[in-house]
């Protein structure tokens, strides 16, 4: 008795170990499936998602050049930067004000000369050699052959920040001997200012990349013409330096831990695309007036209806809001098969 | 003691329990093999579509770059849209250029330059072509350079006119279209009113503002007479009568290298292909000698450039004059036909690069359906397999890019469609992108076949390009 008593409890006990660990093995299996087929597809899902990131670089380098043909320059070779002033002339031409001057476009709208000039015709780039890309040197941006490397983050506190929580500004309804009895004055400036900052920190902002956002992608532009410029669109971590040399020979290797071979990991996972673009000065189309108004039959004209009016309703045909773009437009994009000598 | 003997069987009840059990524990093994070997279906299944997906929209990437989907320039039997077609006597935009007197043969949107533009030949019979030479600048393929100037003084202190700058007929790929240069300045009639249906009887005054064919006119000087106008009869009075002007020629010669550039382009290319080559703050339009008959306007304005006569057709209006291009396509687009899963005939497929489709709240009103938009995207986005064969149970996977101009804007819309073999369940992915333009794909094809090589290295040897004069 005592003997069968003892040995079946054991042998069920081994049936259901090997049961569950059955079933156990199974869902392992399983599951491990899953995982590997998962890391798989996410793996390539990163390819696509490197390449769309590139690829969102090209609409922000394209941007850049449109701002850069018109405004951002302030430094010219031939004026110290503490002597720019914005009035040359005139009673007020002795103060030193750092202004961003409007510029004329890359190749100036006014005469063709090679752009940005300013009004009062400054040049705003120069030709000489100060900077190497590792491979030779180069002028310094915006000059013809110069670089721009453009790293995107997201600043820690963009300039002129507002809070989005409105300032406490209760209306004084108690005594109404005050003299602002029941005046809604805004005691406290509202909107507010971000993190308290004063107003010199709200008026500069925080270029602290915030962390999340950085080595996600950058672009680079090569002006190679007074108009055409090559773009290489990146997605990766870096930061649009083309070589761990320039990195280097601009003081920066220590973004790369002072590391060559560690740059060319993070170069070799990037995904890197190369456009050429020509940019235009043409800003806006010339279409004198809209044909909604023909059906009327009214006698108007250009001079009705300008090419900057701005009194027609805003969503309406005759608007030209919609296709005005001060910054110039781009005559053509090309994608190239692959990398150039020079980007 | 008597011991119990031991036992050496089981009980009916044991049994049945044991048979019980057994069967939970081997049917509960086969559902669980049976869900994980469906699990692990599903997830290859879905993994199998997710990278199809994947390739879809990198394909449709591809196409947004290089497309491809239109022209293949490693497959000579993929590239259609290279040749020329003879537009006469198939009316609409051949009849439109014989008007004018330029040889009604058109392009398409990847038709080499080189043999359909007018470089160094006029788009007139007996146009003078002295002084022009194109390219200008032969060995700047890829840098612009300043252009030639029509005028010998400077913009604010100008000489003389350069006749050379306007017997220019080519088409040079360095030229920018600078502000600074008075030829792209024409903007040909700011506005001729017709003011009617008769032309010949109900014209009232086609030139408000001056003598506009001047600024760019196909022909010389002494064929800018004017038809002499019939007076509206409800504008009989005074101010009426002021318009009535009889314009006599003179001896001002038009400029002309403003209007070839503009026709020259669209005869080439199509209108899509035009629009993509002039910067954006162009006017469709220009002169030619007055012609009766309807070829011309009372002004001059060839039926080319006339609503509802030829290129500017489908904006329904009664009013002649230039156009840019949100007025051009702000109720109608234009686009470039895919010919590829297209069966129709060389002069057919020429027609719908040389017409448009009503785009606008117009395609819902007069056909309730938006046919034509339909229509627009038929042509405009076929469809293509990603993969020509592939095993029955896969999903299958097509994908288009279309470009077309919708209210001064160019259109890339891609499409990834994808059906589960299954249920018979499709699925679609649309999105628009930024990419490579007309232009730019067409410096990316080798005059003689193939990819062009392009490179800045110091040295580098560039292939010439469907661009190439």
């Amino acid at each position: 008795m005592t003997y069968c008593s003892v040995q079946h409890p054991q042998h069920r006990r081994g049936t259901i170990l090997i049961i569950v660990a059955g079933i156990s093995a199974l869902l392992a299996s399983l599951a491990l499936t899953f995982l590997v087929r998962n890391r798989t597809d996410a793996e390539e899902t990163q390819a696509t998602i490197r390449d769309v990131q590139a690829r969102l670089m090209l609409v922000a380098a394209c941007n850049y050049i449109q701002e850069c043909s018109r405004v951002g320059w302030d430094q010219y070779p031939t004026t110290p930067f503490a002597q720019n002033d914005a009035f040359p002339t005139g009673s007020m031409a002795a103060q030193t004000v750092n202004v961003h001057e409007e510029t004329f476009g890359w190749i100036d709208v006014r005469d063709g000369r090679i752009g940005p000039i300013t009004q009062e015709g400054r040049q705003c780039w120069s030709p000489a050699l100060v900077l190497s890309d590792g491979i030779r040197s180069r002028p310094r941006w915006p000059a013809p052959d110069s670089i721009a490397r453009c790293p995107m983050y997201v600043w820690k506190r963009t300039k002129y920040a507002t809070s989005l929580h409105a300032a406490y500004n209760p209306i004084q309804q108690h005594d109404d001997s005050a003299s602002d009895y029941l005046m809604p004055y805004l005691r406290k400036p509202d909107p507010q200012a971000v993190g308290n900052a004063t107003w010199v920190e709200h008026k500069q902002g925080d270029r602290t990349p915030r962390i999340e956002t950085t080595n996600k992608s950058w672009f680079r532009v090569l002006r190679e013409g007074p108009s055409t410029f090559l773009i290489t669109c990146g997605a990766g971590p870096t930061q649009g330096f083309r070589s761990y040399d320039e990195a280097d020979l601009q003081g920066m290797g220590d973004l790369f831990n002072n590391d060559r071979s560690y740059f060319n990991v993070l170069a070799a996972q990037e995904a890197r695309l190369w456009y050429r673009v020509e940019w235009s000065a043409s800003a806006v189309e010339s279409t004198y007036h809209w044909q909604e108004h023909h059906t009327t039959r009214s006698w108007d004209s250009y001079l009705q209806w300008p090419v900057n009016a701005s009194h027609s309703w805003p969503t309406g045909p005759r608007s030209l809001a919609f296709v005005r773009n001060f910054g110039g437009t781009f005559r053509w994009i090309m994608r190239l098969r692959s990398e150039p000598t020079n980007w | 003691m008597n011991h119990p003997l031991p036992r050496r069987g089981f009980t009916l009840i044991e049994l049945m329990i044991a048979v019980l059990l057994g069967m939970l524990v081997v049917y509960t093994a086969v559902a669980g093999f049976r869900v994980a070997s469906q699990s692990v279906t599903m997830a290859n299944r879905l993994s199998l579509e997710n990278a199809l997906i994947r390739a879809g929209f990198q394909e449709a990437h591809h196409q947004l770059d290089f497309w491809t989907n239109l022209d293949d320039p490693d497959d000579t039997n993929r590239q259609r849209l290279r040749g020329t077609v003879d537009m006469d006597g198939s009316g609409g935009v051949g009849d439109r250029l014989k008007d004018i007197g330029i040889t009604p043969t058109v392009g398409f949107p990847f038709t080499p330059m080189s043999t359909i533009f007018p470089a160094n030949r006029p788009l007139k019979t007996n146009m003078p072509t002295a002084g022009s030479t194109v390219p200008r600048f032969p060995s700047a393929l890829g840098t612009p350079q300043a252009p030639l100037l029509p005028l010998d003084g400077s913009p604010s202190a100008p000489v003389n006119w350069l006749a050379e700058a306007d017997n220019d007929l080519g088409f040079d790929p360095t030229y920018a279209w600078s502000p600074h240069d008075p030829r792209t300045w024409s903007r040909s009639n700011v506005i001729e009113k017709e003011r009617g249906y008769d032309w010949d009887n109900e014209i009232g005054v086609p030139i408000w503002f001056g003598r506009y064919g001047i600024f760019t006119n196909l022909d010389e000087g002494t064929s800018l007479a004017y038809h002499t106008l019939n007076v509206k009869p409800n504008r009989t009075d005074a101010e009426s009568a002021r318009y009535q002007a009889n314009y006599q020629p003179t001896g001002d010669k038009p400029h002309r290298w403003y209007v070839r550039q503009v026709l020259g382009l669209s005869r080439s290319l199509g209108f899509y292909g035009m629009c993509d080559y002039l910067p954006c703050n162009v006017i469709y339009s220009g002169y030619a000698s007055f012609a009766d008959n309807n070829r011309t306007s009372a002004g001059g304005l060839p039926r080319y450039f006339m609503p509802d006569k030829g290129f500017l057709v489908g904006t329904g209006m009664h009013e002649i004059h230039g156009l840019g291009l949100h007025g051009l396509t702000h109720a109608q687009s234009f686009g470039v036909c895919n010919p590829e899963l297209r069966t129709v005939s060389d002069i057919d497929l020429a027609k719908e690069h040389f017409r448009y489709w009503e785009s606008d709240y117009s395609t819902y009103w007069n056909t309730g359906n938006a046919d034509d938009l339909k229509k627009l995207m038929r042509v405009t986005l076929a469809q293509d397999t990603l993969m020509k064969s592939s095993p029955g149970h896969w999903p299958v996977v097509s994908v288009g890019v279309a470009h077309y101009i919708k209210s001064a804007k160019f259109a890339n819309v891609a499409r990834v469609r994808w059906t589960n073999p299954i249920t018979g369940n499709e699925s679609e992915l649309s999105f628009t992108g930024v990419g490579t333009t007309l232009r730019g794909a067409r410096m990316q094809r080798k005059l003689d076949g193939g990819w062009a090589r392009w490179d800045n290295g110091s040295g580098a040897m560039n292939d010439s390009h469907l661009d190439t004069p």
